[in-house]
């Protein structure tokens, strides 16, 4: 267990935190019961997680993704399926992904690594969406599964074109 | 439910695997040692390939043994390398190799992890009393069969006059020109052609003693830099000087001079450990006389601490060594037992006190003892080395 020093609440809460706690609460304003409700379960969940993030040593920092992925999947069972919270819940789950690559007390990069690791799946959920929204059948699972299979071709160019993936180990008789 | 809330979560795993480099980088480590005297600050620079980021790189630097540190490392980016700055403070002079940084690169969710191939030179922290930087004027015996002077092409503090430049910081007063000074209007200090002054053989006792383990480690420690700044000190004013370790059998590096020695001796003191089972004091005595001739002042760094290290300075000096003995106190490292009161714990230093000082003192009817409790001074040990007449007490 960490001290409650400064550093404490430098490495515990950073941007990526308001992005989390704002998306929460967007995402909790669909849900089927009063807002309020909502609105503690949000603020209770991404502070609960920041805070457990920030005590526990860094080998076990990954345990405060617990309270934000179980207050995520309430609101997510609460919540009416539909074109906006489909665009609210994959934001909502880009800004989980953006507040686990963060690292607050890290230097320097602290953002610039978490914006880097949203890069890939931004850019599938994009291409679900649409795919989901401008199909004529108008079905999600759909649009999903066009955006797997663009992403597992991009994945097989990516590793076609890099021939040192397949060869890492040296030969006998080199 | 929203179906679309697990697709970043379900894309991000392949991703991480996809965003970092195919294999292992490869990362180029140079660096600095700087600071002064207890301080030592670190300036790291990692530089790895140009598709890898510099803040993706996770580096730990592992603290030595005998080294404090002074705050966490401060890591930066400066253009394409990453920047590490440490700052390490040591409690007792030593000289040690700086340890090798673990390079990890880490996507930033922290799902993948590659080692990198490190390209690192070897960097030292070599730390000693300042007063030994002027050791090497000492006049030492000769064992070369050559009459005479040998003069030297190097110029330093002793000999024949040479010339004058600027005063270094470091230059005692009678080195100062002072009449050119006041003319010059700017401190001036003479320098001499140097003559070979003569041998030295520096022996270190490693073998163990009843203070345990840790006390013996760091009074090992202490004689590592000592005799590292001894070493220096001689070979810089041209004498020729050799190293032995002693635990249990004799490890030595035979007397010659210049930078190839120095880093002889380094490597030397470097590898040097603590020895399990201690050697008798007869087999040092013989195997020195081995890789040196007699007649060869020999500083013996020994804490003094049993009976067997005693042994080992008489055996020495029968066997036709000049010694001196340049003692670390275990005093200055042993930790006292918390007593019920403050006057037993008064009198159980003093009694300690006590007894390291008749320990010293029998010490000195086989050869001169300097007793060295402040680490981070040998004034007196360099003063003592200047008086010819009272280090010739160490003659068999």
């Amino acid at each position: 267990m960490r001290r409650l020093d400064a550093a404490f609440w430098r490495r515990s809460f950073g941007p990526a935190y308001g992005l989390l706690l704002v998306s929460f609460l967007v995402f909790g304003s669909l849900a089927s019961w009063p807002f309020v409700l909502s609105a503690v379960l949000a603020v209770a969940g991404a502070t609960l997680a920041s805070l457990v993030r920030g005590l526990l040593p860094a080998s076990s920092g990954f345990l405060g993704l617990l309270p934000a992925l179980g207050v995520l999947a309430i609101l997510a069972v609460e919540t009416p399926v539909g074109v906006v919270p489909a665009v609210v819940a994959g934001a909502t789950g880009l800004a989980l992904l953006f507040w686990c690559a963060e690292e607050p007390g890290r230097a320097p990069g602290a953002l610039r690594r978490g914006l880097g690791a949203l890069a890939i799946p931004a850019l599938g959920f994009a291409l679900a969406l649409l795919s989901a929204d401008l199909l004529p059948s108008g079905l999600g699972t759909v649009g999903v599964a066009v955006a797997l299979l663009l992403f597992s071709l991009a994945a097989v160019v990516l590793l076609l074109a890099s021939p040192r993936s397949f060869d890492r180990d040296p030969s006998a008789s080199s | 439910m929203p179906l679309f809330l697990a697709f970043p979560l379900l894309l991000a795993p392949v991703a991480a695997g996809l965003v970092g480099p195919r294999t292992s980088p490869r990362v180029v480590l140079d660096g600095t040692v700087g600071g002064s005297d207890r301080s030592v600050r670190l300036d790291i620079r990692l530089t790895p390939p140009v598709d890898v980021r510099p803040e993706s790189l996770d580096v730990r630097y592992p603290v030595p043994a005998g080294v404090e540190e002074v705050h966490p490392p401060v890591v930066g980016r400066d253009g394409p390398s990453l920047r590490v700055q440490l700052d390490w403070r040591l409690p007792e002079p030593t000289l040690l190799t700086v340890p090798t940084p673990t390079v990890t690169w880490k996507d930033p969710l922290g799902l993948v992890e590659r080692s990198t191939v490190l390209e690192a030179p070897r960097l030292y922290i070599e730390r000693y009393p300042p007063e030994l930087q002027r050791a090497g004027a000492v006049r030492l015996r000769r064992t070369l069969a050559l009459p005479g002077e040998t003069r030297s092409r190097a110029v330093g503090e002793a000999g024949e006059f040479f010339g004058i430049r600027d005063a270094a910081p470091g230059d005692p007063p009678r080195r100062i020109n002072w009449r050119a000074s006041a003319r010059a209007g700017r401190r001036l200090a003479n320098e001499y052609a140097l003559d070979r002054t003569g041998d030295l053989v520096i022996l270190l006792d490693t073998r163990p003693t009843n203070l345990g383990p840790d006390v013996d480690g760091r009074l090992l420690a202490v004689s590592r830099g000592a005799a590292f700044g001894l070493a220096e000190a001689f070979l810089r004013d041209k004498s020729r000087v050799g190293v032995a370790t002693y635990g249990e059998f004799l490890h030595a590096v035979p007397l010659a001079s210049g930078r190839t020695q120095r880093f002889r001796i380094r490597e030397l003191l470097l590898r040097t450990e603590l020895s399990t089972a201690p050697g008798p004091a007869e087999r040092c005595a013989v195997a020195l006389r081995r890789y040196y001739p007699a007649q060869t002042t020999t500083v013996v760094l020994s804490p003094l601490a049993s009976e067997t290290q005693h042994h080992l300075v008489a055996h020495v000096r029968r066997r036709g060594f000049p010694t001196v003995v340049l003692s670390p106190s275990y005093l200055a490292v042993q930790s006292v037992e918390a007593l019920a009161s403050p006057e037993d714990e008064a009198l159980a230093q003093r009694y300690t006190r006590l007894r390291r000082r008749e320990e010293v003192t029998r010490m000195w009817q086989d050869a001169p003892v300097v007793d060295w409790e402040e680490f981070w001074s040998l004034a007196g040990f360099v003063h003592f080395l200047r008086r010819p007449s009272v280090r010739e007490r160490g003659v068999a």
